[in-house]
């Protein structure tokens, strides 16, 4: 029940922020550790049943800008994901700080979108609470020749892309088990699509995330690299031409070790929103 | 105290150049996510531009990711560097 207290506390925030938040430079979003995640909203989904358990699920980060210059964002950042009506329940609470350094110049053709994350983290899984830490440093490249991130194509269709990798370094310790790590590096792969983008204005979103992973080390290593991937598809319709408020359906298929989700499919309906620009 | 005729120019260009059109195509009332398609990391990046071309003259600030993040049209660009080449926020 903490995670709900934790949901109500932090939407009571946001509620009572609304006059502040501007000030502080509060983001709300799905994921401050997953740069294709960091521009997307929050997401809630909840359902009663009239004779079963009540389920629900959220994924949501917040960070407070720090220290920001025209290359540096740093700030604190708290996240959580918590799914209980999959197949194998996700529960990933992410206390920390995150930096966004940007190298290069764009006018001049090459920049780079790095992110680092410092984190503790709490992760639940099959009745075992492992407590730890996740370190991250993940780089978008933005080259003016590629048009990465970039809505292209005419208003009928438009298209933008953003590639991503990086390297994590997760450690920690079930209650009465050895403290266990492992270092693995990531690809990912993010593209949207805005069908009759200005008919629309934007409000329909069709998005569709690809990210792997390969360990390069384990402290418990087992003689084998893992790999494991996640492929999920996303359609989105925002209620306001700010993009603020919407619902969405989303599959997934796969597992995210970052976050705890354990390998499986899902299909999902859910209300979504955000806060500020997102971090940057 | 620069003047806005020659910032606009300046900002202008780098816009052109981002979005990927001619200089003459990009309008002030264009909007720089919808109609010239830059995505928030794109426009994040453009706080090193902009904050160069407002630290060419001597009273010039910089231009943070964020406030370049939220930048919505091309008119509020020139206004944010325009501002802070003379010195102001």
């Amino acid at each position: 029940m903490w995670a709900l207290r934790f949901l109500v506390a932090m939407l009571l925030v946001l509620s009572t922020a609304e006059t502040s938040w501007s000030e502080v430079k509060l983001n709300v979003g799905r994921s401050a550790s997953d740069l294709n995640e960091a521009g997307e909203p929050a997401r809630f989904h909840v359902t009663w049943p009239k004779d079963a358990t009540t389920t629900w699920s959220f994924d949501i980060a917040a960070t407070a800008a720090g220290l920001v210059t025209d290359r540096l964002y740093l700030g604190p950042t708290v996240e959580y994901h918590r799914h209980t009506q999959i197949d194998s329940p996700q529960d990933a609470f992410r206390l920390g700080a995150t930096s966004i350094l940007v190298l290069g110049d764009i006018s001049r053709g090459a920049a780079a979108h790095v992110q680092t994350l410092a984190a503790y983290q709490r992760q639940a899984a099959n009745e075992t609470t492992a407590h730890g830490v996740l370190a991250l440093v993940a780089a978008t490249p933005l080259l003016n020749s590629l048009a990465i991130d970039r809505r292209l194509g005419p208003d009928e269709f438009k298209v933008r892309w953003r590639p991503g990798f990086g390297l994590e370094y997760q450690g920690g310790a079930s209650t009465g088990q050895a403290f266990s790590s492992t270092l693995r590096g990531n690809a990912k792969l993010h593209l949207d699509l805005f069908p009759a983008d200005t008919y629309l204005r934007r409000r329909l979103q069709v998005a569709f995330d690809f990210e792997g992973w390969l360990d390069f080390a384990e402290s418990q290593d087992d003689g084998s690299l893992d790999r494991r991937s996640i492929f999920s598809s996303s359609a989105t319709v925002y209620l306001d031409e700010g993009r603020r408020f919407g619902a969405s359906v989303e599959y997934v298929n796969g597992e995210n070790p970052r976050d705890g989700l354990e390998k499986q499919a899902f299909l999902a309906a859910a209300f979504v929103f955000r806060l500020g620009d997102a971090i940057p | 105290m620069p003047s806005r005729a020659p910032i606009k120019l300046k900002v202008l260009n780098v816009i052109a150049a981002i979005a990927h059109r001619s200089k003459d195509s990009v309008q002030e009332s264009q909007t720089l996510d919808g109609d010239l398609g830059l995505g928030g990391t794109v426009r994040a990046a453009l706080a090193v531009p902009f904050t160069r071309i407002a630290r060419e003259y001597p009273e010039g600030k910089r231009v943070t990711i964020l406030e370049a993040r939220a930048l919505k049209t091309v008119q509020e660009a020139i206004d944010l560097v325009h501002a802070r080449a003379n010195g102001v926020g």
